[in-house]
């Protein structure tokens, strides 16, 4: 595991999409990467914008072909419903049992693979997933890295995410999922503190290149002064 | 008319497709895993051996092979599938677009393709507290699917395509002794414009007696003038009737994914690299064809045994197609069995020189007849009490030269007076000494008192 990161590529898209004070904070740590000598190039990936809407119709069409076998024959309670034909004490099973978090994705990801619907939304999503990785490997050619924040806004607090919909929770992973579609490793970084909550800077890299990852974590660690929570050392 | 058919049949692999659970079980539920009972965060590995068996059924219908392929989960519900979806190949078969040959009529191959089968569902108690049980030790077994376009015009020639078709896998890849009865298939069949599919029929029999069945219905309905609904029947084995079938139609809707448990599987090379045996049926037609071999003859020929067929070649390429052809299929095989029971590996070396010496005329047909009879155990001569030896074999010979000066006086001027010699060794000892043996022993017995 070896190698240094001498230029990271930034892409413009996932920049609009920022809370103010997360664009400050990103605009901070790139102006100190370059402060380190790390070459800064202003890209564009288009196909980050779908990756989060092919990664939730991906992730949910196999997830809800992953919770079909919660239904009763060996995983659930089938004590009283032994007299009804099995699809209609599988239902009742997976309609008792199973949380609502979980039948939201069962549904969406039963919707997208159905027959008519299956071309518009999984295998469209699949084809985004392509796209995806092939932006990531022209970036690459350029640059050592792919640099973004890790999220769109402040970590909510629990208190904040009871208002939140269920959209808007997915759209806190909007910056996580491209490299988690792309299948490549990344890490993510404390960058910057806003009002006392920290900010992360995240780094993909391509296949098999963690070291540059890590090299580049350590340099890091070397100008950036991390906040450790109060009472431990 | 025209037959579609859907087949499956179990690959003869010894574990199950996506796990090392053997594919033999003898009591319910005790060859199983958490894979094939689909456990929570079980994960596959495909077999390769059934990969390759797949392949090889592929390349030989003839299929165009991609490049690489994978898996996909079929989703539906049912008590007897442990993951509530299948593993199957759905956007990538094994092949696409192949044929086979029913003797000169060329039947189209739509698809092959390998999957799991699922578990089984057992019926058990008393009527009316009747319970449904399962056993998985079928689930995770490996099938391959062979689809045929509609080219099969009779029930008739459906039940021949299945037979051969079957006759060919078996040498190809070893299936069970009961495939014939084991087969699965689902069939197509329209008289008129519209099809009707029967689901799910077992074994050769009943798919031709389902086939029949149905053409009969429809032609009847076809004759009173009346429209045939198109719609899934299932047949009845009992009644020997297709019924309409109890589930509900619907449109069959697997949700198909690609299997993320499950990566790609890079077969270009593996199909290319490939060398294929040569299938009993092909084999028959290559002796038709060298040989000028009737192609029933050819065919009664590689069925009654591949070794047979073996020994037609050997005499073939020594003594011509005549001579091979009128021993191999008269004498030879209609006591094969036998033969190939008495003299097991020394039956080539036996037989051999008998069709040598007929074909060069220095015994009759008769004779040779006689003395194939007599390897094959047909003539039985009273056995000696204890089992003869090499020095039996010698004083079984002194003796009959003895009993026969006449056939002494003929030899000094007709050496072929040796063969009735030899014949009468053969029946005593009942085919138990080579021919070559015997006839060198009698031969060496003369000349001493010649
Ligand atoms: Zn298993």
């Amino acid at each position: 595991m070896s190698g240094e990161i001498g230029s990271v590529a930034v892409p413009e898209e996932v920049l609009a999409d920022l809370s103010d004070d997360m664009r400050e904070a990103f605009e901070g740590a790139i102006d100190r990467l370059e402060g380190m000598g790390v070459e800064v190039q202003r890209v564009s990936m288009p196909s980050l914008r779908f990756a989060l809407s092919a990664y939730y119709i991906l992730a949910t069409a196999e997830a809800s072909t992953n919770m079909a076998r919660y239904c009763g024959m060996r995983y659930g309670d089938i004590v009283e419903d032994t007299d009804l034909g099995f699809n209609e004490m599988f239902s009742n099973v997976r309609s008792r049992d199973l949380g609502a978090e979980t039948k939201r994705r069962i549904l969406l990801g039963t919707f997208c693979r159905m027959v008519g619907l299956r071309d518009r939304y999984y295998i469209k999503a699949l084809q985004v997933r392509r796209l995806v990785i092939r932006q990531y490997e022209e970036r690459f050619r350029e640059a050592d890295a792919v640099l973004t924040p890790t999220m769109p806004f402040v970590a909510p607090r629990f208190d904040e995410i009871e208002g939140m919909s269920a959209l808007e929770e997915y759209l806190a992973d909007t910056l996580t999922v491209p490299p988690n579609l792309a299948g490549l490793p990344h890490i993510s970084l404390p960058c910057a503190y806003i009002e006392g909550m920290p900010a992360g800077m995240q780094l993909v890299a391509p296949h098999w290149k963690e070291g540059r990852l890590l090299s580049l974590a350590e340099r890091w660690e070397n100008v950036f002064q991390y906040r450790r929570p109060e009472g431990r050392t | 008319m025209k037959i579609g058919l859907e087949i499956h049949i179990q690959l003869p692999t010894r574990t199950k497709l996506f796990c090392s659970c053997s594919t033999t079980g003898d009591e319910v539920n005790s060859s199983v895993c958490p894979i094939c009972l689909g456990f929570p965060g079980a994960r596959p590995t495909l077999n390769r051996r059934a990969l390759e068996m797949g392949v090889a059924i592929a390349k030989f219908l003839n299929c165009t092979i991609p490049e690489k392929v994978w898996f996909s989960r079929k989703t539906y519900f049912y008590p007897d599938l442990a993951k509530n979806y299948q593993i199957t190949q759905y956007e990538t078969p094994m092949g696409r677009n192949g044929h086979f040959m029913l003797g000169d009529r060329k039947i189209g191959i739509w698809e092959a393709h390998i999957e799991e089968d699922p578990g089984r569902i057992k019926r058990a108690g008393r009527a009316g507290e009747e319970v449904a049980l399962v056993d998985y030790n079928r689930s995770g077994v490996p099938l391959v699917e062979i689809v045929t376009a509609p080219d099969l015009t009779s029930p008739e020639e459906a039940r021949a395509f299945l037979s051969d078709l079957l006759v060919e896998l078996r040498h190809l890849v070893g299936l069970s002794p009961q495939d014939e009865t084991t087969v699965r298939a689902d069939g197509n069949i329209s008289v008129g414009e519209e099809r009707v599919e029967i689901k799910n029929i077992n074994g050769l029999r009943n798919i031709e007696r389902a086939l029949k069945f149905e053409a009969k219905r429809q032609s009847k309905l076809l004759a009173a003038g009346k429209r045939i609904v198109r719609e899934t029947r299932r047949f009845d084995e009992e009644l020997g009737t297709t019924l309409p079938s109890r589930e509900k139609e619907f449109e069959e809707d697997y949700g198909y994914i690609g299997e993320p448990d499950l990566g790609t599987f890079v077969i270009g090379p593996l199909a290319s690299d490939l060398d294929l045996p040569e299938t009993p049926l092909a084999r028959a037609s290559r002796l038709e064809r060298e040989h000028g071999l009737a192609a029933a003859s050819a065919r009664q020929m590689v069925l009654t045994s591949w070794k047979l067929a073996d020994t037609f070649e050997v005499l073939a390429s020594r003594f011509g197609r005549e001579t091979a052809t009128t021993w191999s299929l008269g004498p030879l095989a209609s006591h094969w069995k036998e033969l190939q029971e008495r003299l097991g590996d020394r039956l080539e070396e036996s037989i051999v020189p008998i069709i040598a010496e007929v074909h060069a005329g220095t015994i009759t047909d008769s004779e040779a007849r006689m003395r194939i009879d007599v390897l094959a155990g047909r003539e039985a001569a009273p056995v000696a009490s204890t089992a003869p030896t090499a020095d039996d074999l010698g004083q079984i010979v002194a003796r009959l030269v003895d009993s026969h000066p006449e056939v002494v006086k003929d030899y000094r001027t007709n050496p072929r007076a040796a063969n009735f010699l030899i014949g009468q060794v053969m029946k005593e000892t009942q085919g138990r000494y080579a021919s070559q043996e015997v006839s060198g022993m009698i031969r060496k017995e003369l000349e001493k008192r010649v």
